[in-house]
This record gives C-alpha cells, sequence and structure tokens, in this order.
C-alpha cells in the first residue's frame, strides 16, 4: 500500500502573487472619478507597453465588453468579482500568456497578479515584482515609512500582498477534515477560501490557502508561510490517496463513473460537473485515468457558465447551456488518435 | 443630546469648567458623572484624571473627524471599510493605528519599498550604526575616534540636506 505520487502539481492546481498599489497623487477609489480612472489606465498601459513580442499586453475596458466576456475573464482567474462590481471604470490588462494581469481601477488603482500553474509561488512573485517595478517607474506608488504600502482597506497596507495557492483535497473534503484544517490555518495568519476567493464556495474540492496578514512580514517570509502550510496539505491529502486498500475500489469506481458521465452525458449542469471534475482530477493525478493533469485544468476554465454560453452562441443547434457543456467537455477528453 | 462621554446615555447634567477667560461646556449622563466622582472618592486617580481631561479637551468628542484632503468622515470609513485616499492614514492616525494592530500583530512595514525610500532607509541605518559607534567610543573615552564619527555624521546630514533642498 504506497500513496500515489504527489509533489505538488498533482494537487496545487495554481499559485498567485497579486500586489495592491495606488498612485501617490489620486485619491483611491475611481468610482465617481472618471478622468482618473482613465488617468490609471493609461499610464498602467505606458508602462507595460510591450517591448519584445512575449511581453505583450491585451487592454480590457470592462464597459466596453459583453456580461458574458467580462464572466469569462473572471472564470480564467484574471479578474476578480470587486473588479465586475466597479465595471463602469474598471478595465484589465492581461499579457498574452495569461501569466499576468493587472486590474486598474477596482479598490485600489492596481491590482497586479502573477498566476502560475502547479507549485510556483516563488516564480508568481517575481513576475509580479517585475511588473510593479515597470508600473511604478511611470509614477510613484503611495508609500509610508512606517506603514508600508497605503491601500484602501487597511487589511491590505503593508506589503499590499496576497500569495495564494489552490489546492484540490478531496480526500481532506470526504473526510470530513477541512474544518480543522481551516482552525489551524486561522492560527497561523493565513486563510482558506473558496475557488473564486473571498465568500465563495468550495466548488470542486478547490481550496485558496492565502496570507491574511499583510502588514509586519516581509513578502518573503509571508510566501514561506504559504508555502509551509500548502506543503502540509499536500502531504497530508497525499496520504489519503492509497490505492491498494479496501476503500480504494470505492475510490476507482467513484472515478470511473465520473469519468463516464463526462464522456458520454448529453446534458450537465454546473454544480454537477464540478462534482465529476473533482473525481477526474483525483483520477488522472493517481494515474487512474489516462487523462492528462492540463487538460483537465484546461476544463476547470472552459466548462463553467460564461465560457459554455459563448460556445453555444457560436453554435446553432445547441438547444441549452448544459447540452453545450457536454459538448465543450467531450471534444476536450475524446481520446486523441496517434 | 446624548453623553458626551459615553455617547450612550441621555445628558442630564451640564459642566462647566473655567479655564483663566476660556469656558468649556460639557453634556454628560449621570452614571459618567457618578463615576468621576467614584474614582475620586477611591484615590483612583488615572481614572478621576482621565475623565477630567476629556471633559477639558478643546474638541468636544462627538466632532466628526475628516480627512482634510478627500472628506472621508471615520465614520463613513467605519460602514464601507474603505478609506479614500492617502491622507486618510494620517487624519485617522489615532483610530487606525489598533485597528491595523489588531488585524496585523504589528505596527511597522516590513519588505519591499519604493527606489527613493530604499536610499532614504539606507543613509538613516548608516547613520544610526555611526551614532551607536560614537557613544561607544565615547563611552571607552576613545574621543579622537569618537570625533572622526561626529564628522562624518555631519557631512552625511548634509548631503542629506543638500538632497532635499538643493541650491
Amino acid at each position: 500500500m504506497k500513496p500515489a505520487v504527489s509533489q505538488g502539481g498533482e494537487i496545487v492546481v495554481s499559485s498567485r502573487v497579486r500586489l495592491a498599489r495606488n498612485y501617490h497623487d489620486l485619491p483611491f477609489s475611481n468610482v465617481d472619478h472618471p478622468e482618473n480612472a482613465q488617468l490609471c489606465i493609461d499610464r498602467a498601459r505606458q508602462a507595460l507597453e510591450g517591448i519584445s513580442p512575449d511581453d505583450r499586453y491585451a487592454l480590457y475596458k470592462l464597459r466596453e465588453m459583453n456580461k458574458m466576456d467580462q464572466l469569462s475573464l473572471m472564470e480564467r482567474h484574471l479578474i476578480s468579482r470587486d473588479l465586475l462590481q466597479h465595471s463602469e471604470v474598471g478595465a484589465a490588462l492581461v499579457r498574452d500568456d495569461q501569466r499576468i494581469s493587472v486590474m486598474v481601477n477596482e479598490e485600489d488603482h492596481l491590482r497586479i497578479q502573477a498566476m502560475l500553474n502547479g507549485f510556483a509561488l516563488l516564480d508568481a512573485a517575481m513576475l509580479a515584482f517585475k511588473a510593479e517595478d515597470r508600473l511604478a517607474a511611470v509614477c510613484d506608488f503611495s508609500f509610508d515609512n512606517q506603514l508600508g504600502y497605503l491601500t484602501a482597506c487597511p487589511t491590505n497596507t503593508g506589503t499590499g500582498m496576497r500569495a495564494s495557492l489552490m489546492l484540490h483535497l478531496p480526500m481532506l473534503t470526504r473526510r470530513k477534515q477541512m474544518g480543522n484544517v481551516s482552525q489551524t490555518v486561522a492560527k497561523l495568519g493565513l486563510t482558506i477560501r473558496g475557488i473564486y476567493g473571498e465568500g465563495s464556495e468550495a466548488l470542486g474540492d478547490l481550496y485558496q490557502v492565502s496570507n491574511q496578514v499583510t502588514l509586519g512580514r516581509t513578502e518573503n517570509e509571508i510566501i514561506e508561510a504559504v508555502m509551509a502550510v500548502g506543503q502540509q496539505l499536500i502531504d497530508m491529502e497525499s496520504a489519503l490517496r492509497v490505492r491498494g486498500d479496501k476503500d480504494s475500489l470505492d475510490l476507482e469506481d467513484g472515478v470511473w463513473r465520473s469519468y463516464g458521465a463526462l464522456r458520454f452525458a448529453r446534458q450537465m449542469e454546473s454544480g454537477e460537473f464540478m462534482e465529476h471534475w473533482s473525481n477526474l482530477r483525483l483520477g488522472a493525478a493517481m494515474g487512474i485515468l489516462p487523462v492528462p493533469l492540463s487538460i483537465v485544468d484546461d476544463l476547470l476554465t472552459i466548462a463553467q457558465d460564461a465560457h459554455v454560453k459563448k460556445f453555444k452562441h457560436s453554435d446553432a443547434n445547441l438547444v441549452s447551456t448544459d447540452q453545450a457543456r457536454c459538448v465543450v467537455i467531450q471534444t476536450k477528453l475524446e481520446p486523441k488518435e496517434v | 443630546m446624548l453623553c458626551e462621554e459615553c455617547r450612550k446615555n441621555i445628558a442630564t447634567v451640564v459642566i462647566t469648567v473655567l479655564t483663566g477667560n476660556e469656558s468649556t461646556t460639557r453634556h454628560l449622563c449621570q452614571e459618567c458623572v457618578e463615576k468621576m466622582e467614584t474614582s475620586f472618592a477611591k484615590g483612583d486617580m488615572p481614572t478621576f484624571l482621565s475623565s477630567l481631561l476629556s471633559i477639558l479637551s478643546k474638541e468636544p468628542r462627538e466632532a466628526v473627524v475628516r480627512c482634510d484632503a478627500c472628506g472621508l468622515s471615520y465614520e463613513e470609513f467605519q460602514s464601507t471599510g474603505k478609506l479614500g485616499c492617502a491622507h486618510c492614514y494620517s487624519a485617522f492616525c489615532d483610530q487606525l493605528k489598533p485597528l491595523l494592530l489588531r488585524v496585523h500583530g504589528r505596527s511597522q512595514h516590513a519588505g519591499r519599498m519604493p527606489a527613493n525610500h530604499r536610499e532614504e532607509r539606507a543613509l538613516a541605518e548608516c547613520l544610526q550604526a555611526l551614532k551607536t559607534r560614537m557613544e561607544q567610543a565615547v563611552l571607552l573615552e576613545n574621543f579622537e575616534e569618537a570625533a572622526s564619527i561626529r564628522d562624518e555624521i555631519r557631512a552625511l546630514v548634509d548631503k542629506q540636506n543638500a538632497e532635499v533642498n538643493p541650491k
């Protein structure tokens, strides 16, 4: 009886670092100041103007986009739910490889975010800092020697940094251990949230672990704390992912049933999809299913509501969103001929 | 009118304090007045003095604290949780300090800073190190070394002032 291979990517879906920054010469909220909002967009765009072809950013102004396109940016985690609340002034600059996105005119003038697949928090931080340096070169940020970077909400003051790991923890969830985990994590100044951040549900057994404290600790200390907890959760989850014991027949049965439903169902609503998706990822990570993790993780984005609705609009034969979802999933999961 | 001390009960007592030519009037409730009297009778001087000082203070407690730069009041911040601008941090300094300490457990920033602040911080650290060395030299009666460190400090301070106020 051996734990299945489980280093990083099998459990950590993605690593993300975001920095909250405000320009020193403007009030924080731009909701009632469209001219300031435009100035922030112009400054950010000027700062990130591409030097090389692999460093190009696309500008998305929310008020010029339809709801579906706005939501699909959120489903890709390129913008937050809060930016959607500021859609009159909100914008996002997204690098072509989608590893860096800069939200403009959210709660703070800038939310610089770097996101990478797997367990790569340090690399994500480096990307975010590089983008920050370029943005700071155009205009200084609000900074105080004692309090650090000044942000609209005092919970972000200091480093303005939120370092987070998105973890897939189906076994811990099934063994009902997440309640204990949340309490332990809270004692360490960290927090566990659902898939779309604050206030969201842990759909698909996905959890975001991130720091709460931003003042008085260096960025390195924060990253190390999040990584240490991440590693502990990886170890705890891995220890439960065992094949060959009496429970594993149930586990494998559940995984294959979900695979069957995802391959052959004709309509599926999003809640059911997330349940099967969790089994699919568990099966792929444990080597039970012949599906690469990269495909499973792509599905997490492209089979969500906004993406699926956009796909449905492109095909007149599709009668419902839930039918369109099945087509999207099955196209992706279809075994490729060699 | 609510009691200016506890801001819960109706004010039933008016206290007028005369200081020189100035008079200060405060409206208090019976409970707060009794608390003051009891603390005085018990010899609890810190409590009595703090109550008295609060009455004597020029700014009535119910005055709305506002940020001069953006006009946000502290009450508005309390209801939204969002500050209006960078100046709010100094305008609401007294209220925010304990809040920040409660949220973060610490009150001094550590970590990255803008390039111009990095130089400032490095200079301040250098000056502090020199001052410590100078004090040690004085303690050891090594006055020649102390004088040379003092000159070094002066040169650094002059350089710093020249950068802040270029001619």
